[in-house]
C-alpha cells in the first residue's frame, strides 16, 4: 500500500511526537551537531562500542518515536516543526542506521568491516544508496585538529576500496559531545554500502568517537533567534519513513551557544 | 504523461537525496561542480568545442530518469551555508548541459568554438537553445592582475548567427577556481544554441577557464545563511531525461564552512 492522495494523508495521520533537548556546552558555530546524545525528551542515545558497531531499528533509546504500520501500510512524514531558542541554523531530520567504535588515538589504519545496514536506505534496500558517514564525537575529545588519510567505504553499487575524507574540517579547538562532522564520498558514488577502514594521519588523543550511517529525511531552515519553521507532506516532499526507523535531529547552528530546541514530529500512515 | 494536480506529487515522490560541498573561498558566484564532497566533484570538458552532459555524471546531484513514459519535476531544494554569522544571497538550481576547456587564457584574440548540438533539455524539451544561458567558470585558479572582459559570439534559439554577449558578472583579478561569470543576451534573445567563439579583452599569465551552457531550473533565496523551496514556491520545473543538476550561488561573505542542502523530486 501507499499513500498517493491529499486525502490519504489527512486519513493515515498520526499522533504528535514532542521533541525536546537542552543542548550544553554550547554548539560551535558552522558546526554540526547531532541530538543523539544529548539528554531530554526523548532521553540520549547511546553508542555502539566497538568497531564493527551495531545497526539500529525502533524502537531504540535516543531514537524520536516511532511505530511500524500494520498490515503492509507505508508511514511518511506529515509534519516536522523546529524551535530554537537561541541560535538560527538549519535542522535536518535524519534516520540513524547504524554506528560504530574506532580509536579515536591512533593513526594509520584500523579496520572498521561494518556490519550490513539495514533495509533503509532510500529504496528501503541494503545496497546503501542516500546513505551518507559522520564522525560524531560520543565523549569530548582533546584540543587536536584531527585529520583523515582517509576511510575507506563500499558505494551503493558494490564498488570496494572507495574513499572519502572530512567535508567539516576539526580545528584545534576541543570538540564537544555530539560535534558531528560530514565525510565525503568519492565522485560518481551516491551512497555508502558499508565501511571498511579509517586512516587518521593525525588524531585525537582522548575521548571517543563513532562512525555513523544516516540517511538525511528532510531539512528544515531555522532564521533565527525563537523564530518556528516547518515542512508538512507537501513542502518536505513526502519522505518514506521506512519500517525500523529510527529518527533523530541534527542541527547546523549559526553561531557557538548553548540552546534549548523544541520539536514536532508527526507520521502519515497508510 | 505529466504531474498536473498535487496528489499526483504526493504519489510521485522520490527519495530526498542530502548533498554537502567544500566551499570556496569566495562570497560571489561560483558553483559546486568542481567542489568535493557528497557527492564528489565534477570535471570539466578539455577540447575548445568541448562535449555535452546526459545525467548521470560525477558532480551532479543525482537524478535518475523515470520510466515508462513519466515526467520529473522539482518538488525540493534546500541550500544552506554557515558563516559564524548571518548573511544572505541566492543559490540557482540549475541543468548542466555543456562546457568546455582548452580557452587559452594568455590570448587576446578570438579562439573559435563549434559546440555540439545541446541534449534536448532546453526550456522546451528541445535543442533549440530556448532558455539557455552560459557562464565560465574557472577551474583552476587564474594567475593575472587583468580584469578582462569576455566576449562570446554564439548562435540563438532562433539559429540568428553572429550574436554576441558579454559576462554580466564584473570580472575579477585572478579569480579563485569555483568562480563563475555570468553572460547575458543579445537584445531580443531567450537562448542560446551554440557557441561560435570567445575573446578576452586583456591576457592572464595562466589558468585554466571554461565556458558552460547551462538552463535555470529554480532559484533559492537565501534570507539568513539558508533557504529552501518546495513543488509550489520551486515552480515545479521539469526535469528532462538526462539532466544534470547543480549549483551556482552567490552569497553575501565568504562562507566559512561547507555548503549543503536536499534535493528531491517527484515523478509520475
Amino acid at each position: 500500500m501507499a499513500i498517493t492522495t491529499l486525502n490519504g494523508v489527512i486519513g493515515g495521520l498520526q499522533q504528535p511526537v514532542m521533541i525536546i533537548k537542552a543542548l550544553s556546552p554550547a554548539a560551535l558555530g558552522g558546526y554540526p551537531v547531532s541530538l543523539w546524545g544529548t539528554g531530554g525528551g526523548p532521553a540520549a542515545g547511546t553508542f555502539n562500542s566497538s568497531a564493527a558497531g551495531g545497526t539500529y531499528t525502533s524502537p531504540v533509546t535516543g531514537g524520536i518515536y516511532h511505530s511500524d504500520p500494520p498490515g503492509g501500510s507505508n508511514a511518511y512524514l506529515a509534519r516536522f516543526q523546529n524551535c530554537i531558542s537561541a541560535n538560527a541554523g538549519s535542522l535536518v531530520l535524519c534516520d540513524r542506521l547504524w554506528d560504530g567504535r574506532p580509536a579515536i588515538n591512533t593513526t594509520g589504519s584500523q579496520t572498521i568491516n561494518s556490519v550490513a545496514w539495514p533495509a533503509r536506505d532510500i529504496a528501503g534496500s541494503t545496497n546503501g544508496d542516500g546513505i551518507h558517514i559522520g564522525i560524531e564525537i560520543a565523549t569530548a575529545a582533546s584540543a587536536t585538529a584531527a585529520a583523515l588519510t582517509n576511510y575507506t567505504y563500499t558505494n551503493q553499487s558494490g564498488t570496494g576500496s572507495r574513499t572519502g575524507n572530512f567535508i567539516d574540517v576539526p580545528t584545534a579547538a576541543a570538540p564537544a559531545a555530539g560535534r558531528f562532522y560530514r565525510l565525503s564520498m568519492q565522485a560518481g558514488d551516491t551512497g555508502v554500502q558499508s565501511i571498511q577502514s579509517i586512516n587518521f594521519s593525525t588524531a585525537w588523543t582522548s575521548g571517543t568517537i563513532n562512525l555513523v550511517a544516516y540517511r538525511v529525511l528532510a531539512m528544515v531552515e531555522s532564521a533565527g533567534i525563537s523564530s518556528n519553521a516547518a515542512v508538512d507532506a507537501i513542502t518536505a516532499s513526502f519522505p518514506q519513513i521506512f519500517n525500523g526507523t529510527v529518527p533523530f535531529i541534527m542541527m547546523l547552528p549559526s553561531a557557538t551557544t548553548t540552546f534549548t530546541s523544541s520539536f514536532h514530529y508527526i507520521e502519515t500512515q497508510g | 504523461m505529466a504531474i498536473t494536480t498535487l496528489d499526483g506529487m504526493l504519489a510521485g515522490a522520490q527519495p530526498v537525496r542530502m548533498w554537502a560541498k567544500n566551499f570556496v573561498g569566495s562570497a560571489i558566484s561560483q558553483t559546486t561542480w568542481g567542489q568535493t564532497g557528497a557527492p564528489g566533484a565534477g570535471t570539466w570538458n578539455s577540447t575548445l568545442n568541448g562535449g555535452t552532459y546526459t545525467s548521470p555524471v560525477n558532480g551532479q546531484l543525482p537524478h535518475t530518469d523515470p520510466g515508462g513514459g513519466n515526467n520529473a519535476y522539482l518538488s525540493r531544494a534546500f541550500f544552506g551555508h554557515l558563516t559564524g554569522g548571518v548573511t544572505t544571497g541566492y543559490a540557482l538550481l540549475c541543468d548542466r548541459l555543456w562546457d568546455n576547456g582548452n580557452i587559452d587564457v594568455t590570448s587576446t584574440i578570438a579562439q573559435n568554438i563549434t559546440s555540439p548540438s545541446w541534449p534536448s533539455r532546453d526550456a522546451t524539451g528541445g535543442t533549440t537553445g530556448v532558455g539557455v544561458l552560459l557562464a565560465l567558470d574557472v577551474s583552476v585558479t587564474v594567475v593575472g592582475a587583468a580584469t578582462p572582459t569576455f566576449t562570446v559570439s554564439y548562435t540563438n534559439s532562433g539559429g540568428t548567427a553572429g550574436r554576441s554577449t558579454t559576462n554580466v558578472s564584473g570580472s575579477a583579478a585572478a579569480p579563485v577556481a569555483g568562480r563563475t561569470f555570468y553572460f547575458g543576451l543579445q537584445a531580443g534573445d531567450v537562448g542560446v544554441r551554440s557557441v561560435q567563439s570567445i575573446t578576452l579583452s586583456n591576457a592572464w599569465t595562466s589558468g585554466t577557464i571554461n565556458l558552460v551552457a547551462f538552463r535555470p531550473l529554480t532559484m533559492v533565496p537565501l534570507g539568513v545563511n539558508q533557504g529552501s523551496v518546495d513543488c509550489i514556491t520551486g515552480g515545479f520545473p521539469r526535469l528532462y531525461n538526462g539532466s544534470v543538476p547543480f549549483w551556482i550561488y552567490h552569497l553575501g561573505t565568504a562562507p566559512g564552512n561547507p555548503v549543503y542542502g536536499i534535493y528531491a523530486e517527484s515523478q509520475g
